[in-house]
């Protein structure tokens, strides 16, 4: 899964999200290391879409705007716990590797 | 002009049915991230939205079956074009000198009566064959396909030495034979009994021509891709009717393009690695081109045809509801039974052939219409119907599989092991067992 998707997956497992909603979450859950442009995120959202992990949950129509918000689905709630469940086995992966290589290197240096 | 109109023209990047869906919620929130005192897009978000915008309107759509029929129709543009380019260049110029040009240019290295002029007019360079072909002329000398050949007596190093006076670029002498060029002719002058001169009097490939095609071959396959990505966006919005009308024209098309592509990729592949790059190579791109593409182009265009009339707006109901339909679950069974007739008639056949086989050993196994005494008639038309109907009948039962694929289930699962006996089976026929038994039970 790439990283806009996680996301944006990640944004909407709070609670239902308008476009720009999505983008000022992203910007804020990833610390400001991804800013999602609109075109990237309606991509992303079409495919979301199209895969069943998002619908749209309701929309709004205000002085000609139109702002559609979006939920995760039953699929999408499963594909991002799946991720973070992949990402956390990743993760522990690599910190055993790194907790094993400091031990050796102290082992070396006493 | 405002912020919202920039917008606006920067969203027409996007095709009219994405505008449609989604165009004023795009708008909203391209709004809704500009500043409060921003007047025009800033540069990053017009690349993207133009970016994704283009993207979308060509993009093809996203699948294994898709991005294969959209490469392979790449590669069948490109190939296409740069034939195209070749086929101009011989009417630019001349493919074949004209017989007195010939008997002209001859006449200078050899000043004899010429005994016969025969035109060989041979437009497809074959594969190729090594150091026999005969387009297999030293760099700088390459010439179209095609040739004048003059027979007039004389001898090669007196003819050699006639044109290197008349101002021709005359190449080494080996075995009797060298290759001359000058202006648009190459000849090739060779001898059989030292005596009687055969001098080929070709056309020059044009020296623009390798450069011409390599921009014709991508072209082509930059227009084979964009090409294919709408039709195939027009597949997608096709209802099941329309997908199946599109598969029948499309799945021989792409078959039939990938045999021109291998063809013409192994020939001048082949020609290139064995005898090193030459503008001549590109004739092979003809000879692939033109016999096999005939098939294959018209369905293509078929099936882009049919996509141009799907409806332009996606239906309102899922294309391919979850439940099969009726239509497509009678079609489905009906194609299963075709097809499992068809290979239980061969399977029958090669069991009892095994059969005897086991009992008599490599003796005679008697006729078959005394072993088989009921049914002999019947289950030889299965057996000939399933040989030439079978592969056919995929035309029906392909596209059956490729519209029901969300709807996997027996009765589709059954269809495909049914599908894939076509497939198998008359390979099988082919193989020593299948031979045998089939010439048995039909002798």
């Amino acid at each position: 899964m790439q990283q806009p998707t996680f996301f944006i997956l990640t944004a909407l497992a709070g609670e239902p999200l308008h476009g720009y909603g999505i983008i000022h979450a992203v910007e804020g859950l990833s610390g400001g290391r991804l800013t999602l442009r609109a075109g990237t995120l309606y991509a992303a959202l079409d495919r979301l879409t199209e895969d069943g992990l998002l619908v749209v949950d309701r929309e709004e129509a205000i002085e000609g705007r139109l702002r559609r918000y979006y939920r995760l689905t039953d699929d999408g709630t499963r594909a991002l716990q799946a991720e973070v469940d992949l990402m956390r086995a990743n993760a522990n992966v690599a910190a055993a590797r790194l907790r094993r290589a400091g031990a050796a290197r102290m082992a070396f240096l006493t | 002009m405002s912020l919202a109109r920039w917008y606006r023209l920067l969203l027409l990047a996007y095709p009219r049915r994405f505008r449609r869906a989604r165009g004023t919620e795009m708008l909203t929130t391209l709004l809704d991230a500009a500043g409060p005192d921003q007047r025009r897009p800033r540069w990053r978000d017009a690349v993207n939205v133009l970016w994704r915008g283009l993207r979308c309107r060509f993009a093809v759509p996203r699948g294994a079956a898709y991005v294969t029929a959209a490469v392979v129709c790449a590669l069948f543009g490109g190939l296409l074009l740069a034939a195209g380019v070749v086929w101009a260049s011989w009417l630019g110029q001349p493919r074949i000198p004209e017989p007195a040009t010939a008997a002209a240019v001859a006449r200078i290295a050899a000043p004899a009566w010429p005994s016969s002029i025969v035109v060989h007019d041979e437009k497809f360079s074959g594969p190729y064959t090594g150091a026999d072909d005969p387009y297999r002329a030293p760099h700088g000398f390459e010439p179209n396909p095609g040739w004048v050949q003059v027979t007039v007596p004389g001898t090669v190093a007196d003819a050699r030495s006639r044109l290197a006076a008349d101002g021709w670029e005359v190449g080494e002498l080996t075995n009797l034979v060298f290759w001359a060029a000058k202006s648009d002719h190459v000849i090739q002058v060779s001898t059989v009994d030292s005596t009687v001169l055969m001098i080929d009097v070709y056309r020059r490939v044009p020296p623009w021509l390798g450069s011409a095609v390599a921009v014709g071959a991508v072209v082509g396959t930059a227009g084979g891709w964009l090409l294919a990505g709408r039709a195939l966006r027009g597949f997608r919005r096709h209802r099941l009717g329309g997908r199946a009308a599109m598969l029948t024209f499309g799945v021989p098309g792409l078959i039939g393009a990938m045999v021109p592509v291998c063809y013409a990729a192994a020939n001048v592949i082949l020609a290139t690695v064995g005898d090193g790059w030459r503008a001549t190579n590109v004739h092979y791109l003809i000879g692939a081109t033109v016999p096999f593409a005939v098939p294959a182009g018209p369905a293509l265009l078929c099936a882009g045809a049919l996509a141009v009339v799907a409806p332009r707006t996606p239906p309102a109901e899922p294309v391919l509801e979850p439940v099969p339909s009726r239509a497509w679950r009678y079609l489905a069974w009906t194609a299963t039974t075709a097809h499992l007739a068809f290979a239980a008639g061969w399977v029958i056949v090669v069991a009892i052939y095994l059969v005897l086989r086991s009992r008599v050993g490599d003796g005679f196994l008697g006729d078959p219409k005394d072993v088989v005494p009921w049914g002999h008639d019947a289950l030889t038309l299965l057996y000939v119907l399933g040989f030439l109907l079978s592969p056919a009948l995929l035309a029906v039962s392909v596209p059956l599989l490729v519209t029901g694929r969300r709807r996997v289930g027996v009765t589709w699962t059954l269809l495909l092991v049914a599908a894939a006996t076509a497939v198998v089976l008359p390979v099988l026929m082919f193989s020593p067992l299948g031979q045998s038994a089939g010439v048995w039970w039909m002798d």
